[in-house]
């Protein structure tokens, strides 16, 4: 018979896996790198003042920071429109600061607690009662160390 | 600012002229020792203030100090003090350093804006941070800020303090 060859199925040669690790690692390096850390999701409006005398701040990592501003429109139905105070991811009052410098203060060790700083980020337009307010209780809680952020700005 | 944890410090006695009393008021209107004020002129009314050129009687006074760095030798518990005078300062001046005597005291109400206030923080601090470079230029040839020993830079600050004191709030007039 002249048929030899041609008893051959015509199959689809399976597909070679060897290329998938390379494209799970490409993935997996994309993702690494274009995350970013999730920073405290602001629930409240921040436009902090400009200033032009600030001075960077040195090491992030020993700052907590205290927001305070009004509330966005979506929270605006159960928190109102007056300034509040955020920290961290919730709205708190002006009592809970001590419990959270306290808190703050636990998750650094002991030889940088000295050098722990409040940053206060804080809406131009908040009026200085609550800032003053939050003072006295950052005074409480022995945190003396402060710094307001603001932007850049020109003169 | 002051740790209320600690025993009251008996109110200093700090004469008029060694203070500059800055007051904002609900409606962000500046008061300067009694008078309106825009920002501008604050600043021009600080600086002086600070540096007090001409050695005018109703400005602070000045008290000749030597100049004191940290010591890098310095270990707690050794011989060597902590503290020790900056050499440049100490061979211009062996008679001490002038240090002014002056405060400046930022009163603000629950009314006023944060804005405000930090605007008004930011000018005193300017006036300071000029200070500061005239005094870097005429002693160490560049401005504050570009100081390349860390040592010069703290003989600075120590020359001129920054010292702004904000009075226990008050409550002028409502939210």
């Amino acid at each position: 018979m002249a048929k030899f060859g041609r008893e051959r199925k015509k199959e689809v040669p399976a597909i070679s896996t060897a290329s998938l690790p390379d494209i799970v690692f490409m993935l997996l390096f994309f993702f690494m790198v274009s995350t970013s850390m999730r920073e405290t999701e602001l629930k409240i409006k921040v436009t902090v003042p400009q200033a032009t005398e600030g001075t960077k701040l040195e090491r992030k990592s020993l700052a907590s920071n205290i927001y305070v501003g009004i509330p966005l429109r979506n929270y605006q139905n159960l928190f109102g429109t007056e300034p509040r105070i955020q920290l961290n991811d919730a709205f708190a009052s002006v009592k809970e600061i001590q419990t959270y410098i306290a808190s703050e203060r636990e998750a650094r060790s002991e030889a940088e607690r000295p050098f722990m700083t409040t940053v206060l980020k804080i809406d131009q337009d908040v009026k200085m009662g609550i800032v003053t307010d939050i003072k006295q209780e950052l005074r409480k809680a022995n945190a003396l160390k402060i710094s307001y952020n603001s932007r850049k700005g020109i003169e | 600012m002051p740790d209320p944890n600690q025993k009251q410090q008996e109110d200093v006695k700090i004469k008029k002229r060694n203070i500059f009393v800055v007051l904002i008021n609900k409606s962000d209107r500046l008061l300067v020792n009694g008078q309106d004020m825009d920002l501008t002129e604050l600043k021009r009314k600080a600086k002086e203030f600070i540096t007090n050129p001409n050695r005018v009687e109703d400005l602070p006074e000045f008290e000749n100090k030597p100049i004191l760095i940290a010591n890098p030798e310095y270990v707690p518990g050794g011989d060597a003090p902590q503290k020790i005078p900056h050499p440049h300062f100490q061979r211009k001046y062996p008679e001490g350093f002038p240090i002014s005597k002056g405060v400046i005291s930022l009163q603000n109400d629950r009314g006023t804006s944060y804005k405000r206030y930090i605007e008004v923080q930011n000018v005193l601090v300017a006036a300071y941070n000029e200070a500061r470079d005239e005094l870097a230029k005429q002693e160490f040839g560049v401005p504050f800020n570009k100081l390349l020993n860390q040592d010069d830079v703290d003989a600075i600050r120590v020359a001129i303090p920054q010292r702004i004191s904000e009075a226990e709030p008050k409550n002028y007039g409502g939210n």
